[in-house]
């Protein structure tokens, strides 16, 4: 097993290499130079003062030499400091919002893990039959709808017209001065809509999968075989064609990472969450180069953080995969 | 097969139902100056805010008092657009790699899969996001940029394709008889992997319009005062406490295009399945 863990973890290597290549392309199109924000902003900043920051940021060495210096700093975790006024370290800005993203990542994906086992079974098994039915435009609706307008909708309903809900930002003004549960229960409150919103589309779509997988299980043999052993259908059902349906999710989820990371976006900005994907909407709004880099690389490394926890759960769940991978 | 298809399209009611709310949509973005009873754009200080139902605003007017039926209907241009745009450079983007990657094989194929994984790896929203920042919020750059984005599902689609089409015999009778490799793929490979392509590329048109509402609503995509669904609910979101149809119904515009071209999507992909076809006859 560590060994395979190991040898996806290399195999891992030219692919990041690859994502700070893309980032870093993707930062050079710019027209103009990044100097540009800064001084422009600054009327009295000098031709000469624009050269310096040049140095200071090597924007006048040859591209490859740029980009290898970025690298050497990107692995010391080293990104440079942003641009914007406070001119922080953008590892500090990116790490202390870095929590904040997973924590609402993480409940998102147990909401969908907890859901969509129950209602991708039950349509199964019940194909055709009203709750079947019921779940299929319930995810036809959830595929189709964009998830800023439900953020909105619920916004507009619970939080300014009924006012159960609070609407914007992660605790409330007096957050310190409250106890433990009432911290707990008020960060509960601020979380519960974006979560629930943002984890629609993933439900849909794992229930959805798990629907037409179970289809498919339920028509192979073995499934037989256990009737045929006299086993009962419920047995057959809850553990022969169940365990097989799981195998893949653990795929499946390992995928949504990228659209639950490039969610946070949108919805860490509607609800005022001050996670990674609100620092980067500011970052790209002011243009503060180091701070969309930053985020392009660390957006991409979760992503392929997810895949790796994929795969490894995949080969210590499936004994097909187990085989060959302790071999 | 695309007469199957259509037969079995209109067969599936609720693809058939898609499909018709898809046809209209081209009709009402392409007679929009006809149907829109007011100018998009006019603002009228005297009416503002106006509730839906109002005389001569069915569905209401905004903060500037333009009418929000009319930029609905204007704003359905927008969607078709980027939607159409978007994908097809997409598809072509995926046919070429695909196809190459698939023909070819070899180190040829393992590089474009691998850059095919790497594109994948970037959540996608980061990308579109970064690079139409950098480069200028408009919804020319958002076709491109969404179109440079999303092109890996035909690519990979159309390489698996190939792969299995190149171990039948008509391939094999093809190269006997000096086919050139032009030749295979134009006519022999290509045609018989457009049905999968022709459904993720209707899947796609919907995912590009979700995309797109999204960045026009961060206010990244189509600019003021060009009306698009996302634009119109970046002003919802402001008066989301005074005037709840600004934020109702743009979105349900969104919801309903989407929904019918996922709807005609998964029925184009019954349609051309064949798995099912064996089944029904």
């Amino acid at each position: 097993m560590l060994n395979y863990a190991i040898k996806r973890i290399i195999l891992m290597i030219p692919t990041l290499l690859g994502i700070t290549l893309v980032s870093f392309a993707v930062i050079h199109l710019a027209p103009g130079d990044p100097t540009d924000m800064v001084t422009s902003l600054n009327p009295q900043a000098s031709q000469q003062a624009q050269i310096r920051l040049r140095e200071l940021y090597g924007l006048d060495k040859p591209i490859h030499i740029q980009y290898w210096n970025w690298l050497k700093n990107l692995v010391r975790l080293d990104l440079g400091r942003s641009f914007s006024s406070d001119s922080r370290l953008v590892k500090d800005k990116i790490f202390e919002r870095l929590p904040v993203t997973l924590a609402l990542n993480i409940a998102s994906m147990a909401i969908i893990l907890a859901l969509s086992l129950p209602l991708g079974l039950w349509a199964a098994t019940r194909a055709g039959g009203w709750f079947d039915r019921m779940t299929t435009v319930f995810v036809f609706i959830c595929f189709a709808a964009p998830s800023f307008w439900l953020a909105l909708l619920g916004m507009g309903l619970f939080g300014a017209r009924l006012g159960w809900l609070p609407i914007s930002g992660l605790t409330s003004l007096d957050f310190h001065s409250m106890g433990f549960w009432d911290k707990a229960l008020d960060l509960g409150r601020h979380l519960l809509m974006p979560v629930i919103i943002s984890s629609l589309g993933g439900l849909a779509g794992l229930s959805r999968y798990l629907r037409s997988n179970t289809l498919e299980i339920i028509r192979q043999d073995y499934l037989n075989t256990a009737r045929a052993k006299g086993l009962s259908e419920r047995v057959v059902l809850w553990k022969h064609a169940l365990r097989n349906a799981l195998i893949p999710v653990i795929t499946i989820l390992g995928l949504s990472v990228p659209g639950l990371i490039g969610g946070s976006i949108i919805m860490e900005s509607i609800y005022a969450i001050p996670g990674l994907g609100q620092l980067f909407y500011g970052a790209i709004m002011s243009r503060d180069y180091p701070v969309i880099m930053g985020g392009l690389v660390i957006g991409a490394v979760l992503t392929l953080i997810g895949n790796l926890l994929a795969d490894l759960g995949y080969a210590l769940v499936d004994p097909r995969v187990r085989d060959a991978a302790f071999r | 097969m695309f007469k199957i298809g259509l037969k079995k399209i209109l067969a599936n009611r609720l693809a058939f139902c898609g499909g018709v709310v898809v046809l209209a949509m081209f009709l009402v973005s392409w007679m929009a100056p006809i149907l829109a009873p007011h100018d998009p754009d006019k603002v009228m200080v005297r009416s503002r805010l106006r509730p839906p139902g109002t005389a001569g605003h069915p569905l209401g007017t905004d903060s500037l008092g333009r009418d929000v039926l009319s930029r609905l209907i204007w704003g359905s241009r927008v969607s078709l657009k980027v939607g159409f745009v978007a994908v097809g450079l997409a598809t072509l983007i995926g046919l070429a790699l695909g196809a190459v990657a698939g023909f070819r094989g070899g180190i040829v194929d393992g590089m474009i899969m691998r850059f095919c994984d790497l594109t994948l790896c970037f959540p996608s929203m980061f990308l579109i996001l970064a690079v139409i920042a950098i480069l200028e919020p408009s919804i020319w750059n958002v076709m491109v940029v969404i179109g440079l984005t999303s092109w890996m599902g035909v690519a990979r689609l159309v390489r698996a394709e190939f792969l299995s089409l190149m171990t039948r015999d008509f391939i094999l009778a093809a190269r006997a008889q000096g086919a050139s490799a032009f030749r295979i793929i134009w006519r022999h490979l290509l045609p018989n992997a457009m049905g999968p392509v022709l459904v993720t590329a209707t899947l796609g048109v919907a995912g590009a319009i979700l995309t797109e509402s999204s960045l026009s609503f961060l206010g990244l995509g189509a600019q003021p005062p060009m009306s698009s669904w996302g634009g119109m609910l970046t002003e919802g979101k402001d008066q989301i406490s005074k005037a709840w149809w600004l934020s109702l119904f743009p979105g349900l515009c969104i919801l309903g295009a989407v929904l019918s071209y996922n709807l005609l999507g998964e029925g184009l992909r019954e349609a051309f399945n064949p798995h099912n076809a064996s089944r029904t006859g």
